[in-house]
């Protein structure tokens, strides 16, 4: 993977900042000399080394490269997400790219002390844009896949778990929007409860009762049209 | 021991391997399916109902979806750099006030200023005293009202 040089290296202004403030008793630079020092040894050639807590903090101070390295880590993680949010490849590529282009531009705004980690907060911002785009968009009647039934030889078996594919789709779009989610990051993507619950901003027993009721609703529409 | 309706539950919130439910349950969870053919039922019943959800469609993504983000990233950053929004954000951040102090230095700036414009109409300055003699002389010399 290529090494990118800095950009902000190259910006005037930024060389301007990293002058004249460093001297203020609050800036980043004074107060965390010792914590650079240490983490540089480490990043000099190998960012796949550091955790993300270190990589957020490089990021904020304008080094790409542990932006590239979060990247590379983490977007199959959060597409796979807002794929089952939205039910649509491209779009959920769309949403990862525009939640990790956030977060390199509003990098300095990140305040590592207060937030939580960094994959629960990155959910909530993934989770945030699909729930967003998903309200914007206009409900689709029925997946493509569900007027496939063109019972050609050899393709009914395919067809057939097609089919059940998109009936299962379907039942997951009829579920309450908080019910979703609670599933999709529960079951699909095995958080834990109480990451799932802070992610969508419930309580662990608000959060376990969305689980309860999800599953619930799709164990009886299972057992009435698939079974 | 755990009855049928809190191991349903359970493995409602916990899923069907039970050697992966809570510590303080796994135990309880364990014994009640060894003892029940019942509850051994309901964990095949929805043992099945899982592998159906589990089928459920998923598309992989782009293989080069990180490079596509890496790639916008840098072409955004290149017309963001030299922008003065960029520059101020930079500036705030690096000085790195908490919020309470930032409201608080706002305010005194407030207050100065209103202190300042008020300060400013009490006492006018000798430059505009001046003027308004001048004026006031102009007048006198150049009046073409009526005659005395």
């Amino acid at each position: 993977m290529a090494v990118h040089q800095p950009v902000e290296t190259r910006n005037p202004m930024f060389i301007f900042v990293r002058v004249i403030i460093p001297v203020h008793p609050h800036s980043i630079i004074f107060k965390e000399v010792y914590y650079r020092h240490k983490i540089r040894i480490t990043m000099e050639d190998n960012f796949s080394q550091l955790d993300d807590g270190s990589l957020i903090r490089l990021i904020q101070e304008g080094r790409h490269e542990a932006f590239s390295e979060i990247v590379n880590r983490h977007s199959k993680r959060f597409y796979n997400i807002a794929y089952r949010v939205i039910f649509n490849k491209d779009d959920a590529e769309d949403i990862v790219q525009e939640a990790f282009l956030k977060l390199w531009e509003k990098r300095l705004f990140w305040n590592q002390s207060k937030e939580a980690k960094f994959t629960t907060w990155f959910y909530k911002i993934v989770v945030n844009l699909c729930l967003d785009h998903n309200r914007k968009k206009k409900p689709e009647p029925l997946s493509e896949h569900m007027q496939l039934v063109d019972k050609q030889q050899g393709q009914e078996a395919l067809l057939h778990e097609k089919q059940r594919q998109a009936i299962l789709d379907c039942f997951m779009r009829a579920l309450p929007e908080r019910q979703q989610l609670a599933l999709n990051l529960c079951f699909y993507e095995g958080l834990s409860n109480q990451e799932a619950a802070e992610i969508i901003g419930v309580n662990l027993k608000a959060l376990q009762s969305l689980i309860m009721r999800a599953k619930m609703t799709l164990k009886e529409k299972v057992r009435q049209y698939l079974d | 021991m755990m009855d049928m309706k809190k191991f349903e539950e359970n493995l409602l919130l916990y899923g069907t391997n039970v050697n992966h439910w809570p510590e303080e349950i796994r135990q309880a969870g364990l014994e009640a399916l060894e003892s029940s053919s019942e509850i051994k039922a309901l964990l095949a019943e929805h043992e099945h109902f899982e592998r159906v959800l589990r089928a459920r469609s998923y598309e992989e993504p782009s293989n080069n979806l990180a490079q596509r983000i890496i790639s916008a990233s840098l072409q955004q950053e290149q017309k963001a750099s030299r922008s003065p929004g960029s520059f101020l954000s930079v500036l705030l951040n690096e000085l790195h006030f908490p919020k309470p102090a930032l409201t608080a230095l706002s305010m005194a700036m407030i207050l100065l200023l209103i202190i300042g414009f008020v300060i400013g109409f009490l006492n006018p300055s000798d430059s505009v005293l001046n003027a308004q003699e001048e004026t006031g002389l102009h007048a006198f010399l150049y009046y073409e009202g009526e005659v005395i």
